[in-house]
């Protein structure tokens, strides 16, 4: 069986851009076309809804009805991050489902979606608080201990997307490993728990941690 | 020798497992509780219950982590 951690090269040109942001690409790409394709659509939405701008309108009330009982009255700003960055990691682990190895196992991606969620913890801290409260958050109990503190957010985050979904990459690769040929049904049913389901809840949980760090940012 | 070593900090590593699964079990026990003891707040008390439960799980996907660096990159 192989299985490695760090993920595959792949060359452009001289240069060593790694496999899975060649794949981010991808899943950029289709995403882009996706938000495209709605905005077009949306020209010819009616006052009454109805087929698909059902659907839409379900999810948009959903995120923001979402980030305004958690973060309060900067929701305006914070919804369409999350539903980003929502639909962009279920759609990173949705890859491994045509055998591709997701970009979310690889930790420099998930790294740089913590440093996002960092940079708005701090960017809402800021503007909502002024220049001095904020750093006045920095040194009140303790100085130095909340500088630790939120400097490990990023990185639990990062940690926490990375280790679950390669967690069950893991479990899925041992899976085809042990049943050799006769891996016919049996983890079709197992990657619906191991890669949907674990990769909604990630998505989920993603925009959770960020919505409640930065609604303790803001208060 | 050396990579028996390695196996065994591997697995030691992996034991923050069983402080996840203990505090997960305890976190789902109480919220249970919580349900039938006040159904109407069924919904707050699982939204809580689920950020708890990732919160008491990163200790096991730390541990999972460190034993993946140990077994790979050392």
């Amino acid at each position: 069986m192989e299985l490695e951690i760090t993920p595959e090269a792949f060359y452009i040109g001289d240069v060593n851009v790694g496999q899975s942001v060649v794949v981010a690409w991808g899943v950029m790409a289709v995403l882009i076309v996706l938000a495209i394709a709605v905005k077009i659509k949306s020209r010819n939405f009616t006052e009454v809804p109805k087929g698909l701008q059902n659907l839409l309108e379900l999810g948009v009330e959903t995120i923001q009805k979402y980030s305004k009982t958690e973060v309060g009255s900067v929701w305006e700003e914070i919804a369409p991050y999350c539903a980003t960055i929502g639909l962009y990691i279920f759609g990173c682990c949705m890859v491994e489902l045509i055998g591709i190895r997701a970009p979310t196992t690889d930790l420099s991606m998930t790294l740089a979606l913590g440093l996002g969620t960092f940079f708005w913890i701090n960017y809402m801290g800021f503007r909502k608080k002024g220049f001095f409260g904020r750093l006045g958050h920095y040194v009140k109990p303790i100085p130095i201990i909340p500088i630790l503190t939120d400097v490990a957010v990023p990185i639990s985050m990062a940690c926490r997307l990375y280790g679950n979904i390669l967690a069950g990459m893991i479990v899925m690769e041992l899976i085809y490993g042990a049943l050799q040929y006769f891996a016919v049904a049996i983890p079709a049913a197992l990657s619906l728990y191991f890669n949907f389901f674990d990769s909604a809840i990630q998505a989920y949980i993603f925009i959770t941690l960020t919505l409640s760090y930065v609604s303790e940012a803001i208060e | 020798m050396e990579t028996g070593l390695l196996a065994i900090g591997a697995g030691l590593a992996v034991l923050t497992g069983m402080g996840a699964g203990i505090s997960m079990g305890i976190a789902t026990g109480k919220s249970v509780e919580a349900v039938a003891r006040q159904p109407e707040a069924a919904g707050n008390i699982r939204s809580t219950m689920m950020l708890g439960m990732v919160l008491a799980e990163s200790t096991a996907i730390y541990g999972f982590v460190v034993a993946l660096i140990i077994i790979f990159l050392m």
